[in-house]
């Protein structure tokens, strides 16, 4: 893979690479987040404006990028976007253009080095603590933060599809160029050039959380139906984990719709000695149908549970099921363009243990 | 609370399990009365959906009835809701679900007995699975 | 106001084990109904009357009928509730005989629950359903028929007799198909070449008829009476509309290739006319072996001596759209390979034969000028070993069918080498004789007894070469006795199997293939000419091995089945098709992918049905994640209400 050298301080040299993609016109506008007092949002510039954007924010908020690129495409909003992801975001990406909610030929993905974020309420804290960025990603390496249980879970600190990777060195940052039109950016910006790998430093990391993901996935299948139910008890039914999830592109989710909705008078119908049952019920069904859903998408980000107010484990949930379902498939979510989503496409391929008894 | 009455919904191909249905009626092959059909267009209009609804309203089991591969009225429908069958399946295993209440049957216009022998055989089956515990108590 | 529902008791059929009157009063409660009625058979005149008396006198707004399966009575039940003005998709069936009375007879009271649960279901369906109106669209009066054999040719003829026009394609050169191969044919021992060709060449100049030989369908789009057939017409590399077919190019082309019409055993050139008969006798050009093809310069011997300056080497295929409201797919069938039976020679032992080759070999212009001779020397064969079911009956090793052409085949081919060597003896191997046809059985008798053929009942083990006889081994069955034959030439009834390709064009026109490939028809004994798709007919031996009378006659019911659909003008579709809620709707096209049809389709960011294509079978309501796309009259509410009530 070519990369470019750029010398320097990193976060100057990624701010001067987006800046130059505006003013030569590869791009129209820069979607990414930046920090300000109160917290990190998410933030279009344009050519002329100030980029005071953070490239390695070491936090996801709760507005996906992905997602707001699947508004803007579908909106019909005209002109390429460079969008600032993290891996996992990356791979979403992928999917939502597979989905037809995303247009790949009107996109930038600039990815960068991620090795995991702490939770977005956490992070506003370690600011105020004083707290810098790169401080707070050096903490969560050597373990005296804590990142998010997705995170240190995450086989993907360079995703697998991107078309300029960003990832810092010793001396300055090196962008990578993972498509053709990586390429014709980096030849644009006139950077020295030479080959390189954005996976091998990560190499032992990845293998590290292979095994532990591995690991992690087979303790967290349900044993049955009663841990099911203390899993979900708490669940308030906000239905946050949907909203914030970059897969979930539907106008109106079928499982919170009045087309499958639950019908609450059934509750009487019901014995009331069982008291809270026909509740569970609802969450049953929102928590699996959605999963049924998605779960073959699902990019692992573990938004859901960052998202969700009661707290529940939700990356165990979605880890799980991300994992079984895709396996079943040979697919894994934001792997490649061409590869088609597991229950959008169709093969004739062999699944005859799911028939019969 | 008497003896355990599953009930098992069946969700049968108009062109395929729901003939093999009427013609095991005809035929006066005797089953237990347990699953309670609805006939449908094409196995592969069987949105997921139904077959979580139908077990959180309390349905013991639940029968996907449909065309052997090759002979699906609507090309290859039967093949697509395999796929679908098989997310869910799994998804119910993952989550401690009991996945052997769904079944997945290919039965053709012509196998009467096949589908008297499915009904049969799943009973027993969900007989030994005992009642859904997602069913809410509910005792008619 | 209100729901109707009609509980039949079908005689003691559905009330013999099914408490009617427990069974009412339940329904009496469900939400909803404000009449419940039973009848000791609905469907008769008074049971009928009795209904819309009922939905006129109580304004019923839907009707429920507890009956005997949909596919019996659905019909009747819709049109009586038509004839007072209710809407006949406000009609539904609730099928408590088959589903439970007769399957659960020892269990009364469960049936009658189940029955119970049924009727409450399909209640709930009803309460989603909406009046809808039957589509009605204009047919385009076109045939277009696949395969010019005899079935395609004797199809084609039939249509354009009735007015209809016709596109008849044919992938090779020229049509004629199996039956221009022939020598003779049973049991009349007409010459085929004098019934077929008068019959080629009228079909070809037939006014209503456009001809595309050398072309093959490649996509098939639309539905019944409005579909959408795209024609690749292979490149000839000659202007066909110059040559006269004098065959001057052949004479003049150095390439010898082995020839397909004469089953390899004399050769063509690489520019070539299919057979002296071909229709349309023109030239094409095998751009494969031409070395002007190959090389893109050099020889060119053919173009020189063309007195028509026809021969271009340009490419000029292309493709071809037609509009056709009828499809008739007459493929045929070719013989499997002799290569495939190693116990035979697997194809090496030059002196065994396919029949279809040995029939080449009799047949007077064919590459032995209809002379018995030995591929190997040259010589007159004296013994004779045929032997039948080669690849057929043989449900371990090969196709558990029979070929049903075989008997009479070589019975005939036996008899004609008997004319052709005089004081030849044929040995026939056989299982069985089937000999079910006119004047069938009379023309074996005739082969058996004045012609002197050998009938032996059994198989052979091998054939191998011994010196330069080949020798046969096998038993006879009647006798026990193991026979050893030292013959000159041995000729393989090898099965009849479907031509090739036929499963990609099955695809392209969504109609199936059964056991052994062979098209399948729609029911075997009573829509034997239909596929399931509406449109879509079949004739001749593409649904099964046929000789040729049978043939032909199902080439006209076909002709007749794909007229009577195209003289009313317009087909009526269900409306019972897909549906898009726009605002829900995200364009994900999930639908489209799901859709067998190419039905459903995004455009601009929103998934739209063409009520043409759609056959309701509702796939992309379940591929669709948000609920957006929903069948009508079976959408998503109404499903999960069913299971609601059917559970609960």
């Amino acid at each position: 893979m070519i990369r470019a050298v750029l010398r320097g301080d990193v976060h100057k040299q990624a701010v001067s690479l987006l800046t130059e993609l505006l003013s030569k016109g590869l791009a129209d506008y820069v979607l990414a987040y930046r920090t300000r007092g109160e917290g990190v949002e998410a933030c279009i510039y344009r050519k002329g404006d100030v980029l005071d954007l953070n490239v390695f924010t070491p936090t996801i908020p709760g507005l996906p990028i992905p997602t707001i690129l699947s508004w803007s495409s579908t909106s019909g909003l005209k002109g390429v976007v460079a969008a600032i992801v993290k891996p996992c975001m990356a791979r979403a990406i992928v999917e939502l253009a597979k989905l037809q909610q995303i247009d790949r030929d009107k996109l930038i993905i600039v990815s960068v080095d991620c090795i995991g974020t702490i939770d977005v309420e956490n992070y506003k804290d370690l600011l105020e603590e004083g707290f810098t960025q790169t401080g707070i990603t050096e903490e969560c390496l050597n373990g005296r933060l804590e990142m998010r249980e997705a995170c240190g879970l995450c086989t993907d600190p360079v995703p697998p599809v991107f078309d300029l990777h960003l990832s810092p060195y010793k001396g300055g940052l090196y962008a990578y160029a993972g498509s053709k039109l990586g390429n014709k950016i980096l030849e644009v910006l006139k950077a020295p050039r030479e080959e390189g790998d954005p996976y091998v430093k990560f190499k032992n990391l990845i293998s590290r959380r292979q095994e532990e993901k591995q690991r992690y996935v087979e303790e967290a299948k349900f044993k049955g139906f009663d841990e099911l139910q203390k899993f979900f008890e708490d669940c308030i039914g906000c239905h946050n984990c949907m909203e914030v999830c970059p897969l979930c592109f539907c106008k109106e989710c079928f499982y919170d719709s009045p087309r499958y909705d639950y019908v609450t008078r059934r509750f009487l119908s019901w014995s009331p000695q069982d008291g809270m049952t026909p509740l569970l019920q609802s969450k049953l069904q929102f928590h699996v149908g959605r999963a049924v859903h998605m779960s073959t998408s699902c990019v692992e980000c573990g938004l859901c549970e960052q998202a969700c107010p009661k707290d529940i484990n939700l990356t165990r949930l979605f880890l799980l099921l991300a994992e079984a379902n895709q396996e079943l498939f040979s697919y894994r979510a934001g792997r490649s363009v061409e590869e088609e989503p597991p229950l959008r496409t169709f093969h004739a391929e062999g699944l005859s243990s799911f028939e019969g008894g | 609370m008497g003896e355990f009455k599953p009930v098992i919904v069946g969700f049968l191909c108009r062109w395929c399990a729901s003939a093999a249905a009427d013609l095991a009626g005809t035929s006066r092959l005797q089953y237990p009365a347990t699953i309670r059909p609805i006939r449908v267009n094409c196995s592969s209009m069987v949105d997921p959906a139904y077959i979580l609804r139908a077990l959180l309203e309390g349905a013991d089991g639940v029968l996907v009835g449909a065309c052997h591969p090759g002979d699906c009225h609507y090309v290859d429908g039967n093949l697509k809701e395999r796929r679908r069958i098989a997310v869910i399946k799994n998804t119910l295993g993952k989550l401690g679900l009991q996945p052997e209440r769904v079944r997945f049957e290919y039965i053709s216009t012509s196998e009467g007995l096949k589908f008297a022998k499915v009904a049969e055989e799943f009973t027993r089956q969900i007989r030994k699975l005992g009642p859904n515990p997602l069913r809410g108590g509910f005792d008619d | 106001m209100g729901y109707g529902v009609f509980i039949c008791h079908c005689g003691q059929n559905i009330a013999g084990t099914i408490d009617i009157e427990k069974l009412v009063r339940k329904v009496s409660g469900i939400r909803g109904v404000t009449h419940v009625e039973d009848y000791i058979f609905m469907c008769s005149d008074p049971g009928q009357e009795r209904i819309k008396k009922a939905i006129k006198e109580k304004n019923l707004e839907g009707i429920v009928v507890a009956a005997c399966s949909p596919s019996l009575h659905e019909e009747t039940f819709r049109k009586a509730a038509e004839s007072v003005g209710l809407n006949p998709y406000l009609v539904e069936i609730a099928n408590i005989r088959e589903w439970s009375a007769w399957p659960h007879q020892a269990e009364p009271e469960e049936a009658t629950m189940k029955a119970f649960k049924i009727i409450e279901s399909t209640v709930e369906k009803l309460n989603g359903d909406k009046p809808l109106e039957p589509l009605r669209l204009e047919v385009v009066r076109r045939v277009m028929v696949i395969g010019g054999g005899i079935a395609g040719i004797q199809a084609a003829l039939d249509v354009a007799e009735a007015g209809i026009e016709v596109i008849l394609v044919e992938r090779s050169p020229s049509i004629g198909g199996r039956m221009a191969q022939l020598s003779e044919t049973f049991p009349t021992l007409d010459c085929p070449q004098c019934i077929l060709t008068p019959k080629m060449t009228s079909v070809a100049h037939h006014p209503l008829v456009k001809l595309l030989a050398y072309s093959e369908v490649e996509e098939v789009s639309g539905s019944a009476g409005n579909f959408k057939v795209k024609v690749r017409r292979k490149p000839t590399y000659v202007d066909w509309n110059k040559c006269v077919g004098c065959g001057l190019c052949m004479e003049a082309c150095p390439v010898e290739l082995p020839s397909e019409f004469e089953m390899g055993l004399a050769h063509r050139k690489a520019i070539y006319i299919q057979f002296p008969q071909a229709v349309p006798n023109k030239a094409v050009i095998d751009s494969e072996n031409c070395i002007r093809m190959k090389y893109g310069r050099g020889c060119g011997l053919c173009a020189q001596k063309c007195p028509a300056n026809a021969i271009t080497f340009e490419d000029n295929g292309k493709a071809e759209e037609y509009d056709v409201g009828a499809i008739i797919v007459a493929t045929g069938l070719e013989v499997m390979d002799k290569a495939n039976f190693a116990e035979y020679g697997a194809g090496e032992l030059k002196d065994v034969l396919t029949g279809l080759e040995f029939e080449r070999m009799l047949a007077p212009s064919g590459p032995t000028g209809g002379k018995v001779v030995r591929p190997s020397d040259g010589r007159v064969p004296k013994e004779v070993v045929f032997i039948q079911c080669v690849g057929s009956r043989d449900p371990e090793n090969w196709n558990p069918y029979c070929s049903k052409i075989c008997c009479m085949y070589t019975a005939k081919q036996a008899l004609l080498y008997k004319h052709a060597v005089p004081g030849g003896q044929a040995y026939i191997f056989y299982i069985d004789i089937r000999a079910d046809g006119k004047g069938y059985e009379e023309f074996i008798h005739r082969a058996m007894a004045e012609e002197g053929v050998i009938y032996l009942r059994g198989r052979v083990g091998r054939v191998y070469q011994e010196g330069d006889k080949l020798r046969v081994e096998g038993v006879d069955t009647i006798s026990g006795l193991k026979i050893v034959i030292d013959a000159d030439m041995v000729v393989l009834a090898t099965a009849a199997v479907p031509s090739s390709g036929v499963e990609e064009l099955a695809k392209k026109l969504r109609i199936q293939l059964g056991e052994g490939g062979w098209l399948k028809e729609a029911h075997l004994k009573l829509r034997p000419l239909e596929t399931l798709t509406s449109g879509v007919f079949i004739a001749g031996a593409a649904q099964y091995p046929k000789d040729i009378t049978d043939t032909v006659s199902q080439a006209s019911g076909a002709a007749a089945k794909a007229v009577a659909f195209l003289s009313k003008g317009y087909v009526v579709r269900e409306p019972l098709i897909a549906v898009v809620n726009e605002d829900i709707c995200s364009g994900c096209g999930n639908c489209e992918e799901a859709c067998s049809y190419q039905a459903i389709k995004v455009v601009d960011g929103k998934a739209n049905v063409d009520e043409s294509l759609c056959e309701g079978c509702g796939s992309c309501t379940a591929a669709c994640p948000s609920g957006a796309v929903q069948l009508k009259n079976y959408d998503k509410r109404q499903i999960i209400k069913m299971v609601e009530s059917i559970v609960g």
